[in-house]
This record gives structure tokens, C-alpha cells and sequence, in this order.
């Protein structure tokens, strides 16, 4: 019943209707609120921060959303490993005023990029062979198997 | 997230055998969806990452898998229905495994709870260490597997 073609079209809407509602509600009742949960808190636990300049007792990194000092990093980072400017960090931290935080545990993702760039690999793999096995029909705005597949 | 490789060749290797090539093309599918639907925006615009965060759980995802359903033949769509929530899955398993330091997490009961479950084995970037390893099982599971269908 809900995969048939009747009523396809105020169906369609009413999925992308929804979707949009629960991509609004995340990004208002979860995102801001996220962050501001997180000023609240004792324990900043924060992803996505670039490192902008660093010496040995103190970071100081940036997100989208929020600007950190670092301090007491040094021990907390994985053996062998230095920070570098531009450096992708997680933090879990202790708040101690303002941006300033006492790390306790620094992950650094410098492999990041590369996870990107590999993970195009077979996305156009995957729409090449889809490509092969099937086609558009522009008129039913539809994709049907093709038949020498 | 592992990197889309290490999810492509996890649902490659343990798929059903008698599959079709076009159904292992939408099981594939289904095992990157939840990331072609959200980290390319994520990217190009972080402001609204929290946007597209939400279509990384499973209630969004159902959406859209019936979403993209309903761009096929109608006597097609439940099986498309069925190999994309496959792959899907296959693609949450293995994020459930995942460890993170200071994300927010992957929010299975979205929009209900926020609450947030992970094994945390390994850190996001590890499974690209793990790669030339998986690109091994993939070539013997090939090969074995070409072989068979010959005999």
C-alpha cells in the first residue's frame, strides 16, 4: 500500500516534509541547545576545533561555533605525537572561565582528508555500475532496470 | 564514520551469494547512503551540520530510503526497499563500533531521545590503517568466489 503508486506525489512531499521538519528541529532543539548544554556543563567535550597557534603550555583552536584555550595538553597527547597549526582536534576538557579548558584527553584527526578523498573511491564506482544496471525514464521521472543487465 | 571503502567491502564480502549484480549495486548503496546524505553537506557547509546530522539516524534514513524507493518500478520497490535498509544497517553496525572524544554522538532514538550508544572500538581515521588489509579479503573473496561461479 505505502510503495504504491497512488497518491505518489503527496507522498513524496509529505516524506521531504518531514525530513526537513526533523533536519529544523535537530539543528534548533539539538544543535544550539547542544552547545549551550555544553557552556553549561562542568566537562566541555568538543569536536571539530582547528589548532591556530600552540607553544608547550597552552592551544589555542577554533571551531565553527567555538573558540578554546587549551591548557595542560602536553601529557594527555598519544605518544610520539606533537600538535601542529591546522591540526583537526577532539577535546575532552574540564572548564575552568571564559574559552579556557584543562585538557584531559586530545585526539588529533590528521588522517582525515585522506578518509575523504578515499571515501570518493566508490562513490563512483557504485554510480558507475548503477549506471550500468539501470536508467533513467524521464517521462515516469522513474529508474527501470535495463534489460541487457 | 569509517571511510566509505571499509563500508562498501564489509557489506561486499558478507553479502547473500545468490544476489544479482544490480541488487548488490542497491545493498552497496544502502552501505553509504547514510553518509552521501549527509558528510558532503556536512563539509560544504558546516553551519547547518546540525541540519544534516539529523538524517544519519535510523528514523530519517527510513525516510529517505522510502524516499528513493518511490524512484522506482512499482514492482520493484520493495525490493529496493529491502537491499537499501540492508546496506543501511550494515553501515549503523559498523559506526556502532566507533569511538569519539567529543562528538555528539549518533542519536539512535532521534527525534525521541538524544541518547547516544557506541561499543567505541576504534577512533574514526583507524579503519584507513585497516584498508590494505580489507583490500586483500576483497581480492581472495573475488577470486575464490570467480572461481566457484566458473566450476
Amino acid at each position: 500500500m505505502i510503495l504504491s503508486d497512488k497518491y505518489k506525489k503527496f507522498k513524496i512531499v509529505s516524506i521531504l516534509s518531514i525530513l526537513m521538519l526533523l533536519g529544523w528541529y535537530d539543528c534548533n532543539y539539538n544543535g544550539i541547545e547542544y552547545l549551550k548544554s555544553q557552556r553549561k556543563n562542568k566537562s566541555w567535550d568538543i569536536a571539530g576545533l582547528y589548532v591556530k597557534n600552540f607553544d608547550s603550555t597552552y592551544f589555542y583552536a577554533e571551531s565553527n561555533t567555538d573558540s578554546i584555550i587549551g591548557l595542560n595538553y602536553l601529557d594527555d597527547l598519544p605518544v610520539g605525537e606533537s600538535l601542529r597549526n591546522g591540526d583537526l582536534i577532539q577535546i575532552k576538557s574540564i572548564h575552568l572561565g571564559g574559552d579556557t579548558v584543562d585538557v584531559y584527553k586530545i585526539y588529533i584527526s590528521r588522517t582525515r582528508k585522506y578518509k575523504i578523498l578515499l571515501s570518493i573511491i566508490p562513490v563512483f564506482i557504485i554510480f558507475y555500475f548503477f549506471n550500468k544496471y539501470f536508467k533513467f525514464e524521464i517521462a515516469k521521472f522513474i529508474f527501470k532496470r535495463r534489460n541487457n543487465a | 564514520m569509517p571511510d566509505l571503502i571499509t563500508h562498501s567491502v564489509l557489506v561486499y564480502t558478507l553479502r547473500n551469494r545468490s544476489v544479482k549484480s544490480e541488487e548488490l549495486v542497491l545493498l552497496i548503496i544502502g552501505a553509504i547512503l547514510p553518509d552521501l546524505v549527509t558528510r558532503p553537506f556536512m563539509i560544504i557547509f558546516p553551519p547547518a551540520k546540525y541540519f544534516f546530522h539529523a538524517f544519519h539516524t535510523p528514523v530519517a534514513l527510513i525516510l529517505i530510503i522510502l524516499l528513493i524507493s518511490y524512484l522506482f518500478e512499482e514492482c520493484y520497490r520493495a525490493k529496493v526497499m529491502k537491499l537499501l535498509s540492508l546496506g543501511v544497517a550494515s553501515h549503523l553496525f559498523l559506526d556502532l563500533f566507533q569511538y569519539s572524544v567529543g562528538s555528539r554522538g549518533y542519536s539512535w532514538f532521534f527525534p525521541f531521545s538524544y541518547f547516544d550508544f557506541r561499543i567505541g572500538l576504534f577512533m574514526p581515521e583507524d579503519s584507513l590503517y585497516i584498508l590494505p588489509l580489507l583490500m586483500i579479503i576483497l581480492g581472495i573473496d573475488s577470486y575464490v568466489y570467480q572461481n566457484k561461479k566458473k566450476k
